[in-house]
């Protein structure tokens, strides 16, 4: 990895304990309070945001090298957390959800053969569609789809609804158990 | 890395379905009806959407330290003329104004519905005095949450004056401010007006002294 992110603050255990206090704080807040809250969320994201576009945008005005300088973005794991966050990212949504499952098919391992983008449509419903000897078994196949699951869920949180097209009638033969 | 918790404050992602204005209790979060009740927040001066159960809480003068006090749905009229002469003595500019006593200054206060919204202004204290002296539903008027409606027509006739929950007031600011046309308003607001008052001298009932 480069140099840029060795940072001394750990990201994910801050992106944690985030979530953990909005969850305690909405418990704990009245509903005034609540509602006060969320609109500081809100604003406080979207001047962030903002300066996020605007930096990009001096950057690429600056002359960064297009190509390389989206690479980069893409693979830093926390800018590229936070540019999701905004809508920015430079990789458009089919492209990350390839990515993630091609990221997450390793990780499969001998639960499941493969998984395949069936069809995704600009309301960002997602059909995914699982090939393999193990389609058939309900155990395996909840722990192969809660991995892809979070797999997209993290590389394209603009998705909305992912459904699993169930017709696993592959040219493989069952005879793997 | 995944921040889940901060996805639902990003105004770029696909928003999840939350609540606009007058769907939820202000105070509990409840969902309302059509015809919920207002509740004044007396600390901030402002207008809450209300449940019936928090309305109820809050009904009873000094409920809640104060802070909240629940708007009445009363509105009344009394049988005698309104004093034309005193209420010009005020010289209120326009025709369509509502008088309350706000709490927190110790005043009368006249507010007026205009396009840009309303229009407050302090009402000199002498002259509101004698009017207030003269006027049966102006002593009634509980302070913040109700207020006298007052519309003299242009050019002279009956002046129209009403006890009605401040919240009422607020409703026919909107109507102003949504359907005002041109330099006078237009037809239709005046349409809308003329509707509106017609519903709340069907609400009304003779005033009664005891608030």
């Amino acid at each position: 990895m480069n140099a840029v992110q060795e940072d001394a603050f750990d990201a994910k255990q801050d992106a944690a304990r985030i979530d953990q206090l909005l969850e305690s704080l909405q418990g704990m807040a009245g509903p005034s309070t609540w509602m006060a809250i969320e609109e500081l969320m809100e604003r406080l994201l979207r001047t962030y945001g903002a300066g996020l576009a605007r930096a990009l945008a001096h950057a690429r005005a600056a002359g960064a090298d297009g190509a390389r300088f989206d690479e980069r973005l893409g693979e830093d794991d926390l800018l590229s957390s936070l540019l999701l966050l905004h809508g920015l990212h430079p990789l458009p949504l089919r492209a990350r959800v390839e990515r993630a499952l091609e990221k997450v098919r390793p990780a499969l391992g001998s639960h499941a053969g493969d998984v395949e983008l069936a069809a995704l449509d600009e309301r960002g419903s997602l059909t995914l569609r699982f090939l393999g000897s193990c389609s058939g078994c309900p155990s395996s196949r909840a722990t192969v789809e809660h991995t892809v699951r979070r797999a997209i869920e993290e590389a394209a949180p603009e998705i909305a609804t992912i459904e699993i097209a169930d017709e696993a009638k592959v040219a493989l033969p069952q005879v793997a158990r | 890395m995944n921040l889940r918790g901060l996805r639902r404050y990003s105004t770029a992602l696909p928003r999840r379905p939350k609540w606009a204005p007058g769907e939820r209790c202000e105070l509990c979060a409840a969902p309302l009806d059509a015809g919920h009740r207002h509740v004044v927040d007396l600390e901030r001066r402002s207008i809450c959407c209300s449940c019936r159960p928090c309305a109820l809480l809050f009904e009873q003068p000094g409920a809640g330290a104060g802070h909240y006090r629940t708007v009445p749905t009363r509105v009344c009229t009394v049988p005698e003329p309104f004093d034309r002469q005193r209420w010009d003595a005020l010289s209120i500019p326009v025709g369509l104004c509502f008088v309350f006593f706000n709490g927190s200054l110790r005043r009368w206060v006249v507010s007026y519905p205009s396009p840009a919204g309303a229009t407050e202004s302090e009402l000199p204290l002498e002259a509101m005095d004698e009017l207030v002296e003269s006027n049966r539903l102006l002593r009634a008027v509980q302070p913040d949450v109700e207020a006298l409606l007052v519309r003299s027509p242009r050019g002279g006739g009956d002046v129209e004056a009403m006890l009605v929950p401040i919240d009422a007031c607020y409703d026919l600011v909107g109507i102003v401010r949504q359907d005002w046309k041109g330099f006078d308003g237009g037809d239709e607001v005046r349409a809308k007006m003329d509707a509106f008052f017609a519903a709340l001298r069907r609400r009304s009932r003779p005033l009664t002294e005891p608030a």
